[in-house]
């Protein structure tokens, strides 16, 4: 476990001084700062003073013991061994899986005609770029690259120097007529100049960058609508369509994850092209959606994955949500109903159903005349101000839902802003 | 993320074996791995184990000529899975697994050792052809596509200059049909990235110490991160996603291991978690946080990278030996396989990876 230790005493803090006085069990004992007992034990761990491996130990229980209670369970956590349960379980869990990997054929697809494969890259249109080329240096002086940027600079300062250099010391002539203000306007004049070029160089990559990323954006994009007839998805087995979809769908949820939701929209996109048979897949996909305000392809996602599995509780609860947020309030109330005869002791389900039911009746007791017209037009939102609700379960980390009044208003983005904060982390 | 549980690593099978292994890589979908190195007498060695109620079964054994330093599946199609493996030699060797016979294709790759190996177009990408890249002590890093003899492209030193050694290469960025790039490491400390679409030279570093690993978080998607680990105990985490035309990535260092961090290995099922093995016989399980936000401007409002922080998960010492190899199964969440310089092989199981 000497990792441990190490993680114990480690830390990039700035340490406090440590005499020799200190390096002694009753000191450790009566000591109870933990930053002075981590002092000790990493001095004590260095050997400058000697080797005390009992002192070493002791002063790591003892740091144990006045360490914050939050660092002290992390580390007896790491320390702890698992227990035989634990691992009875994880081992027979892996011998289930063993055997279904066992039934799986050594070769997944018996594939006679391998034409299948991407082109190889020389031939198709980077062929100029791409074909077999030396690149000269890439063993370049280590030290080059940290000043590249200074390059510019340099170079102004070089072309100065020579130009001195050229009034020999000894040509008085050349000196008499040598006019320093004109010299130095020339220098001010040149460095301006320096200024200017790297402003515009700067100005370039920001260009290049911002041209860069689009033309990535639009490179996904045309793929993804060829994803239909991709190559590569002709030429997959099911099986192998199946593993890719599967893989495309966790990249999603990490891209989820980090508030990427262009980039995970567009894996679970490709997921669903692969496989479209995976109701998960389809409630992720709503849940981005969700996120974007795109609320239109959200409830048509959840629609789906309701037609995949109608037990899918999930899927009801999201394109509750989602109906809330368009302000079909009758529509949540019924999705959200529907949640909780599936399961009747959701207690998140529960709340979310009060809350659509109470926006009902605000909406429809204040502007009842209204809110036919409203359903015709889903493509307004009447919600302001909203609330964070936490759930104590933990399953569901944050769901927003309005709890003030409902005012009408039209579908401005900063009207619509609020409705989604930072909940909904539930992609699986 | 529950706070109650840090992940647990318990070894499963613990298995001594009679050449020296260099590489660990599982057999894609299914509960096999192989195991590539070296025996005693130079010759190359290449087994396939099963896992089989607690018990590695023997499935598959191969001699090679000469011994083998590194090995992928990277390139090759889930119905072939033919296994890439680079030898002391310079031979480049694809094998067929199935069969017994000479290997499927074979090119003599460099002048001597193959240090690092890498495939991308294979079962766990989308995008893009087959390609292989390798990297060799004669400091030249090329890039095969198994489908022709000669390689696509060729990174070498100047002529006259000392070569470096070339320890790692990767491929990352392979989001579409065309981007794609590779990175490699080397014995001076040096980082390339080098872009294969533009063909040009991205970026540029020293770490100061020996790169002994390089690993991308996802190699198919946008370049996101790059661990970098090197010799003297240290590795570096980078934000990949921002270059800034003078400050290039930022990067995190951290400490591990209290020797050479020989390798690191995202988790197929979680981009954000990683392995580290080290030089002390012992395996470091990190998290990545992102910062709250991943860019901030520079003076002149050009976007410059954030990088977030590491979280140590959990950690084990189970050798007296580095630990030269690590490989996590990509069809089951927390099961890995790793090779010890003591002559074993193990498979661990590392639990609740789902809760991070």
């Amino acid at each position: 476990m000497a990792e441990l230790g190490d993680f114990l005493v480690g830390g990039s803090e700035k340490l406090k001084d440590v005499t020799i006085e200190m390096l002694d069990y009753d000191f450790l004992d009566k000591c109870t700062d933990p930053g002075l007992i981590r002092a000790i034990a990493r001095k004590l761990k260095s050997g400058e003073e000697g080797h005390y491996p009992d002192l070493v130990k002791h002063a790591e229980t003892r740091l144990l013991e006045e360490l914050p209670q939050a660092e002290r369970s992390k580390i007896l956590r790491m320390k702890a061994e698992p227990q035989p349960d634990e691992i009875h379980e994880a081992i027979s869990d892996l011998h289930g899986w063993e055997e279904e990997m066992a039934r799986v054929p050594a070769r997944p697809k018996e594939n006679n005609s391998e034409e299948a494969h991407a082109p190889i890259w020389t031939s198709n249109a980077t062929a100029q770029t791409h074909s077999t080329k030396t690149i000269e240096p890439p063993m370049l002086d280590a030290r080059r690259g940290s000043d590249d940027g200074g390059l510019a600079r340099s170079t102004g300062l070089a072309i100065e120097q020579n130009r001195t250099k050229k009034l020999n010391a000894y040509d008085f002539r050349a000196w008499e007529r040598y006019d320093a203000d004109k010299e130095i306007e020339r220098l001010e004049k040149e460095e301006l100049e320096e200024q200017r070029h790297k402003t515009e160089a700067r100005v370039e990559a920001k260009v290049t960058v911002e041209q860069d990323r689009l033309r990535r954006a639009t490179k996904r994009e045309d793929q993804l609508r060829e994803a239909g007839k991709a190559r590569y998805q002709g030429n997959l087995s099911p099986f192998e369509k199946k593993r890719a979809a599967e893989r495309e769908r966790i990249k999603g949820n990490e891209s989820f994850k980090v508030k990427e939701y262009d980039e995970a929209f567009r894996c679970y996109t490709c997921s669903l092209a692969l496989d479209d048979s995976n109701p998960r897949v389809y409630n992720n996909r709503a849940a981005t959606a969700h996120h974007m305000e795109r609320f239109d392809q959200a409830e048509e996602d959840c629609t789906r994955a309701i037609s995949l599995d109608p037990t899918f509780k999930k899927a009801w609860m999201r394109r509750g949500m989602v109906r809330h947020s368009r302000g079909k309030y009758a529509g949540s109330v019924a999705d959200f109903t529907e949640a909780l005869l599936l399961d009747p002791n959701d207690k998140h389900a529960k709340k979310l159903l009060e809350h659509s039911a109470a926006k009902e009746r605000e909406v429809e007791g204040e502007a009842a005349g209204q809110m036919q017209a409203k359903f015709k037009k889903p493509g307004r939102i009447f919600i302001e101000e909203v609330d964070t609700l936490q759930e104590e379960d933990g399953e569901h980390s944050m769901v927003c839902i309005p709890t003030t009044s409902a005012a009408i208003a039209p579908p401005t983005p900063g009207n619509q802003k609020t409705l989604i904060a930072h909940g909904w982390m539930e992609v699986e | 993320m529950d706070t109650t549980d840090a992940p647990q690593m318990m070894e499963h099978i613990h298995k001594s074996i009679t050449f020296t292994p260099n590489d660990t890589r599982w057999v894609p979908c299914s509960a096999r791995f192989v195991v590539t190195g070296i025996h005693p007498r130079a010759k190359g060695a290449l087994v396939v184990y099963e896992l089989n109620k607690g018990k590695l079964k023997l499935v598959h054994e191969r001699e090679t000529d000469a011994g083998i330093k590194c090995c992928t599946f990277g390139a090759s199609s889930l119905e072939d899975r033919h296994l890439a493996c680079g030898d002391y030699n310079g031979k480049l060797a694809i094998y067929d697994l199935e069969r017994n016979d000479v290997a499927a294709w074979s090119a003599s790759a460099h002048k001597s050792i193959i240090n690092a190996v890498d495939g991308l177009g294979g079962p766990e990408s989308t995008y893009g052809a087959p390609e292989l890249v390798t990297g060799g002590r004669d400091g030249c890093v090329r890039v095969w596509d198994p489908r022709i003899s000669e390689p696509v492209v060729k990174l070498e030193p100047r002529e006259g200059e000392t070569a470096r050694d070339c320890w790692t290469v990767a491929f990352g960025n392979a989001y579409t049909d065309e981007d794609r790039c590779l990175t490699a490491g080397y014995d001076n400390g040096d980082v390339k990235l080098f872009d294969l679409r533009t063909q040009t030279m991205r970026w540029e570093t020293n770490v100061k110490n020996g790169v002994t690993g390089l690993d991308f978080d996802r190699n198919d998607i946008e370049m996101n991160k790059l661990v970098v680990t090197t010799l003297e105990s240290k590795f570096r985490t980078y934000d990949m996603r921002t270059q800034h035309p003078e400050a290039g990535f930022a990067h995190l260092s951290e400490k591990a291991h209290k020797s050479t961090v020989w390798l690191a290995r995202h988790l197929p099922q979680n981009r954000d978690l990683f392995m580290t093995g080290g030089g002390n016989g012992g395996f470091n399980l990190y998290k990545y946080h992102y910062p709250s936000s991943r860019t901030k401007n520079d003076k002149e409002n050009i976007p410059m990278g954030v990088v977030g922080k590491v979280e140590l998960l959990n950690s084990r010492v189970i050798s007296s030996q580095p630990i030269v190899s690590f490989d996590w199964s990509p069809d089951r969440e927390g099961l890995c396989c790793l090779s010890c310089l003591d002559q074993t092989v193990r498979v661990y199981i590392v639990t609740k990876l789902g809760k991070f």
